[in-house]
């Protein structure tokens, strides 16, 4: 749990959510699941700015929630997209994967 | 308060849109930049949170449409932002955006901002709300000045200063500069005029302006005198003006049958008395403290007199025109102005001449506002219009039918002037109202004639010389002053005829007597006429008993008749 999350933000999120926790874990599973599709696709189309960017924005909402592993497997790949360096996406595409399903179903025991 | 926030991603929203609402704000979500544009116009919300990264317009696109967009009110937008880079983070608040917070989203950080925000709003809002109170208060301020402007144009108006003898200069907003100018022509003929200056600007130097004129006009119209006149203005100024305004005057009779001008300058820069035949020029000097400064008992008007042809010219002005200072801070000057009128003297217009002169030497054009002017020539005709609203009077019988008697003895003899009083009382007959100038004429004629040549025993012939008319007046002044005995006797009877009346005019006095039809022979054309001549042309017959000392005229006159 502890390499997982950040304990401060989950504790936070706690307090500000309050009985919407279960609404806004929903809404991180939903919308990250159609952002990882979107993201193999533009794995699969090598397109940098677009791996880039949606990198970005899962990270964005991961952090967001405390879910500190998967930010930092979003960031590698932000950063190795931002310098042209796609050959290790799809490993890393694979280990985000993972990552997300360990996260929500990490998340739904928390809650 | 009213918030909108655009994220596209939607976990961050959530959370954000959580925060506010506990701290109890409305909320609205945009989740693209177009549509955080179109809510933005449908919500009108308060305070704008912006993610700077959206897939269709970002941040800064979205801040710089709402920022020119031109609100009414201020809506401060705040950045949401994960960037680090300091060009990025300067880039938001080029583009329109107020300041900018770190994603994640921290709770605390973001009750602060709103907060502080909130405050400034609120700040704005207050400046708002007083800049259109300030502005409604100076929009008020100018209709109440217009209002006030037309009234005082009304009460002061500038009586017959249109006529072709006289040039001025006065800005239209002059009676808030505190002068006035006033121009009348009394009963007798011949014209009156006056340039003021109250102290001070606004307000309280235009109030004086309403019993000054008032005065003036009405006191002139009935044909009282200018020491009257002024006793009367300083009595009433000294009552009305606040403590630190007073009036600084220069009054002037023109008579232009005696061909003779009567000054009194109270406070006022020197007038000039222009001969423009002899190229001399006359100062008039102030001889009394202004109006309205002391008390009606210590109050005491002296007016010089002076031959005024038409070769002659009076120039007055108020002290902008002195004190009108250069860029070298260098006062124009009276000596200056001296030089000038000398160097220019046979000039048409030499009001219009010295006011380019001033804003020439100041370099200021501006300056030519402030500036008040008085040039008058000998008037052209006896009475330029007759007195129009006199003829709408309906006829009244008055003083139709009726005698008048009155007897000046020694010491009310010179000191008080009877002739508006008498004059007054006739006029209670309206249908005599076309006949006013010729009545003032009769009655002031046949009492100076009393006054001076009988009681007094003045000889006109003193008049002719070159310091003649001042010395007359002198005499005149101080003859009077001494008087202890000694009397007129006037006896005025009118009465009704078929067609009109009959005035008789009785004047006894208690001089030694005069050859009356020596001085009639004499003519027009000498002073020593006594103004026989002209009495002669105005009245029906011309009596004399008592070897001069009783003078009779009898006016016919008719209704309809012309003035």
């Amino acid at each position: 749990m502890s390499n997982l999350f950040d304990a401060q933000v989950i504790a936070e999120l706690k307090e500000i959510m309050g009985d919407d926790i279960d609404f806004l874990l929903e809404t991180f599973a939903a919308d990250s699941r159609v952002k990882i599709k979107e993201l193999s696709v533009v794995i699969e189309e090598k397109n940098a700015e677009d791996i880039r960017r949606v990198a970005h924005s899962i990270k964005g909402s991961s952090k967001n929630v405390g879910a500190k592993a998967l930010a930092d497997l979003c960031e590698t790949l932000e950063q190795q997209a931002r310098e042209g360096k796609l050959e290790e996406s799809n490993e890393l595409l694979a280990q985000i994967v993972d990552m997300l399903e360990l996260t929500l179903k990490s998340l739904s025991e928390q809650f | 308060m009213k918030i909108l926030i655009a994220d596209d991603n939607k976990v961050e929203r959530l959370i954000l849109c959580k925060v506010l609402e506990q701290e109890g704000h409305e909320v609205v979500q945009a989740g693209t930049g177009q549509q955080a544009i179109d809510y933005f116009f449908e919500h009108s919300p308060a305070l704008v949170f912006l993610d700077v990264l959206m897939p269709d317009k970002d941040g800064y696109e979205v801040a710089s449409v709402i920022k020119e967009s031109k609100q009414v009110r201020w809506v401060p937008i705040i950045f949401l932002t994960s960037l680090t880079d300091v060009y990025d983070l300067a880039k938001c608040i080029d583009c329109g955006g107020d300041d900018f917070v770190s994603k994640p989203i921290n709770k605390v950080i973001i009750k602060a901002k709103v907060n502080a925000f909130s405050r400034i709003s609120n700040l704005y809002e207050t400046i708002e709300a007083q800049k259109s109170e300030i502005q409604f208060h100076n929009e008020h301020l100018i209709q109440e000045q217009e209002a006030a402007k037309k009234i005082f144009n009304n009460i002061a108006h500038r009586g017959c200063l249109a006529a072709e003898n006289i040039h001025y200069h006065l800005s239209p907003m002059s009676i808030f500069n505190g002068d006035l100018m006033l121009a009348a022509e009394p009963p007798m003929g011949g014209m009156r005029l006056m340039l003021a200056d109250f102290t001070g600007h606004g307000l309280p130097a235009a109030i004086g302006a309403m019993p000054t004129s008032e005065i003036f006009y009405g006191m002139t119209k009935k044909g009282f005198a200018i020491r009257d006149v002024m006793t009367e203005m300083n009595m009433r100024l000294h009552s009305v003006l606040p403590r630190g305004v007073f009036c600084c005057v220069v009054i002037a009779d023109i008579d232009t049958l005696e061909e003779r001008i009567t000054i009194w300058n109270a406070g006022a820069p020197q007038a000039y008395l222009l001969d423009l035949e002899k190229g001399d020029i006359e100062m008039v000097q102030s001889c009394h403290l202004p109006l309205g400064v002391q008390s009606p008992q210590r109050f005491k008007v002296e007016p010089s007199v002076f031959r005024f042809t038409k070769h002659h010219k009076l120039l007055a002005v108020t002290d902008g025109i002195i004190e009108s200072t250069n860029e070298q801070g260098d006062m124009y000057g009276e000596e200056r102005m001296l030089a000038y009128i000398k160097d220019n003297l046979q000039k048409d217009n030499l009001c219009d001449a010295l006011v380019e002169q001033i804003v020439e030497y100041t370099n200021d054009a501006e300056q030519g506002d402030d500036l008040s002017l008085l040039e008058v020539a000998f008037p052209h005709h006896h009475l330029l219009h007759p007195d129009a609203e006199d003829s709408s009077f309906h006829a009244q019988t008055g003083t139709l039918d009726s005698n008048i008697r009155l007897r000046l003895r020694g010491k009310s003899l010179g000191r008080f002037d009877p002739i508006p009083m008498l004059l007054q009382t006739l006029l209670e007959c309206r249908e005599l109202n076309s006949h006013r100038s010729r009545l003032f004429t009769i009655v002031s004629e046949l009492y100076n004639n009393a006054l001076e040549h009988g009681v007094l025993g003045l000889d006109s012939s003193i008049k002719s010389g070159s310091e003649g008319f001042a010395k007359y007046y002198q005499m005149r002044t101080e003859g009077v002053m001494g008087l202890t005995d000694g009397f007129v006797e006037v006896s005025i009877d009118h009465k009704p005829l078929k067609d009109g009346g009959e005035l008789v005019f009785d004047f006894k006095d208690s001089g030694s007597g005069f050859n009356f039809e020596k001085v009639l022979e004499a003519g027009s054309k000498t002073y020593s006429g006594r103004g026989l001549p002209l009495l002669k042309s105005l009245c029906e017959k011309l009596e004399h008993f008592d070897e001069g000392r009783h003078i009779r005229a009898t006016y016919r006159w008719r209704p309809h008749d012309e003035e």
